[in-house]
């Protein structure tokens, strides 16, 4: 029966009623809308950490880790990759291991030298390192199968425009070998890419393992690179895999490294808090508004209901309702509103340059799950404690004075 | 045998009582002292000009209010310093309200009005819907039950708030100007029914009431004059 009461209240001013719905509509979606934009950054600087950056897990000496400048390059190193590599791919939920080494050297096409860092990596494993994506001029790795001589380089869009380099051109690399002495190869650009990440093109030069060992005169690796079949087993995975390290030997996850992500991450978390809060703070005021306007127009009324037996809190809990009611069905609107806008954002692939990248990317809204049912709790949590705050001052007043108003 | 009933229990009394009101810095008094009696079965008229204090009285004895100073009991219970819980529950119980402009929830129906009344009695739903048919029928609207206030004459309507009065079985019925918004045709129709209910519930029947018809069909008027009793007449000038 006060069910019934109060869903009828709610339509007795039906102009009002729909001005708040769609307040508490508009603000719904909007927080809805700006949590997928930020779950769909997250999840793509998260994308790009681990497939081109830092895989699920790495695997590196302690003293890499340690960064001690008093380690020499060859007690930072894995000794026995291949071993290493081979106990690790025998662990459930492992999609790929693969071995790196990164260092900076210089980078020469004769008239021209930088300093760069050099990344060798294996590209037949880490396909999505360099793909149809990421070179923009000339072709894969994966096209010069000989890896025993393929003497090749890729270089990133701004460094191959600082020093000059296209493809077809030679680029020769200047290193430090493991014995402390000067080395220098000549490589082909085979290609030039772009990341998403402006730095990594400014500053970067991939090339395959192979080349990289030469150069620095040794068979050891840097870190290896594991990557799980699905983002969700990291957690079940490090524990095996730190199972079979031996000796000195770390793994780390990537969350542990991506600092970029983790920025990104938190950042976003503080800025969902605040967009958060001022909406609420909106749809708060705006049923404070709303229900203060139908207490006073229901004075009569409330005397009334007090005066055939109604208890205050009986009366407080008939408006608390209403505001509850309102904020369910406001979060109801909220949905179709935010789905519709969902899917035209999506369609309309509006470009964005986020900070820090290359290129523009369209922006794109996540439907996140969580997001949804948290807005809902929300919306109604501030329409139930805004009509609480509103009706328990109306409630303090006498019967008698509440029943000279006519109903 | 209704005499002697009406002699033998007190349902409600008042002594000495004063009421203020604070109208801005200045204490206005409502009532100056009034003393009076209430017994079981009666109908009482509150009789006085506007600004008497009858209003003021009326809400005192159907707990709605609290004295400033004397004593007030209703069933027995003093309401000065009772919890709001009591008063509430009291009311709920066994005092049945009917107003000048019928106060009906304009959202409900007739029978929705009338079953609200009912809404904390531990009864089921069927029982509760069935009640308030009944107290319909009683007041002879027992063919608008699915009428909203405003689908109803101002007769009607005030049957409708007698319907929600008595659905619950009161002792005590507090009318406050009940025929005020009423033809004199409809006036007399509603105060023959309140006599009539009055019969046949063995309840008392406590009204304000300035109307020479309502006067006239009462047991009892107490002409309120400044806040005092005046008169207080066995019966109602015929």
């Amino acid at each position: 029966m006060t069910l019934k009461l109060a869903l009828r209240n709610l339509f007795r001013n039906s102009r009002r009623t729909a001005l708040n719905l769609m307040i508490m509509a508009g603000g719904y979606s909007a927080v809805v809308i700006f949590h997928g934009f930020a779950a769909n950054i997250l999840e793509a600087t998260r994308w790009g950490a681990v497939e081109s950056q830092y895989g699920h897990i790495q695997i590196g000496n302690q003293k890499l880790w340690d960064r001690d400048s008093e380690d020499s390059f060859l007690e930072r190193q894995l000794k026995d990759p291949g071993e290493l590599k081979k106990k690790i791919a025998s662990i459930e939920g492992v999609r790929s291991v693969s071995q790196r080494q990164s260092f900076y050297g210089l980078v020469s096409t004769g008239d021209r030298s930088v300093a760069a860092q050099i990344v060798g990596y294996e590209p037949e494993i880490e396909k999505e390192i360099l793909n149809e994506t990421t070179i923009i001029e000339g072709e894969s790795f994966l096209k010069h199968t000989d890896s025993e001589n393929r003497m090749i380089a890729a270089v990133g869009e701004g460094l191959a425009k600082s020093i000059g380099a296209k493809p077809g051109q030679t680029l020769t690399l200047i290193g430090q070998t493991a014995d402390g002495g000067i080395n220098a190869i000549d490589t082909e650009v085979i290609s030039v890419f772009r990341t998403v990440i402006q730095e990594i093109d400014d500053t970067t030069v991939f090339v395959p393992i192979e080349t990289a060992q030469k150069l620095l005169d040794t068979t050891t690796a840097e870190r290896v690179i594991v990557k799980l079949k699905e983002h969700g087993m990291v957690d079940l995975a490090v524990p095996k895999v730190r199972a079979v390290l031996g000796e000195g030997e770390r793994a780390r996850v990537w969350k542990e490294l991506a600092r970029l992500y983790n920025q990104t991450e938190a950042f976003f978390a503080s800025q969902n808090k605040v967009v958060a809060a001022i909406i609420f703070s909106l749809i708060f005021l705006s049923t404070m508004s709303a229900v203060s306007m139908a207490v006073a127009e229901r004075t009569g009324e409330i005397g009334t209901l007090r005066a055939i037996g109604r208890r205050r809190e009986d009366v407080l809990r008939l408006f608390v309702m209403e505001g509850g009611i309102l904020g369910f069905l406001g979060s109801l609107v909220g949905v179709v509103l935010a789905v519709i806008a969902m899917a035209m954002i999506n369609r309309a692939s509006i470009p964005i340059v986020l900070p820090g990248a290359s290129e523009p990317i369209p922006i794109k809204i996540l439907y996140v799950e969580s997001a949804f049912f948290t807005a809902l709790f929300a919306t109604v949590l501030a329409a139930i404690c805004a009509s609480y705050f509103a009706a328990r001052r109306a409630l303090k007043m006498k019967i008698v004075d509440c029943l000279k108003y006519n109903i | 045998m209704a005499e002697e009933k009406k002699g033998s229990e007190i349902v409600a009394e008042v002594r000495d009582v004063k009421k203020t009101y604070l109208l801005g810095r200045k204490d206005v008094f409502a009532l100056r002292g009034v003393s009076l009696s209430i017994r079981k079965g009666e109908v009482v008229a509150l009789a006085g000009t506007s600004g008497s204090g009858k209003s003021t009285l009326l809400n005192l004895l159907g707990c709605l209010d609290e004295p400033s100073e004397g004593m007030v009991q209703v069933f027995g219970v003093a309401t000065a310093g009772a919890s709001d819980q009591a008063l509430s529950q009291m009311r709920a119980d066994r005092i049945g309200f009917i107003f000048q402009n019928f106060n009906l929830i304009p959202v409900l129906t007739a029978l929705e009005n009338v079953e609200y009344a009912l809404i904390d009695r531990s009864m089921g739903a069927r029982e509760r819907t069935e009640s308030a048919k009944q107290a319909l029928a009683r007041v002879g609207l027992g063919d608008r039950t699915d009428h909203r206030p405003d689908e109803l004459s101002g007769g009607q309507r005030q049957r409708v708030a007698i319907a929600r009065a008595i659905v619950h079985k009161p002792s005590l019925i507090i009318a406050d100007e009940p025929t005020a918004a009423l033809d004199k045709q409809t006036a007399g129709e509603i105060l023959d029914l309140l006599q009539a209910i009055r019969r046949e519930m063995d309840v008392t029947v406590i009204m304000a009431s300035h109307d020479p018809l309502v006067l006239s069909k009462v047991d009892r008027v107490v002409h309120l004059s400044d806040g005092k009793v005046q008169d207080d007449a066995g019966r109602g000038a015929k």
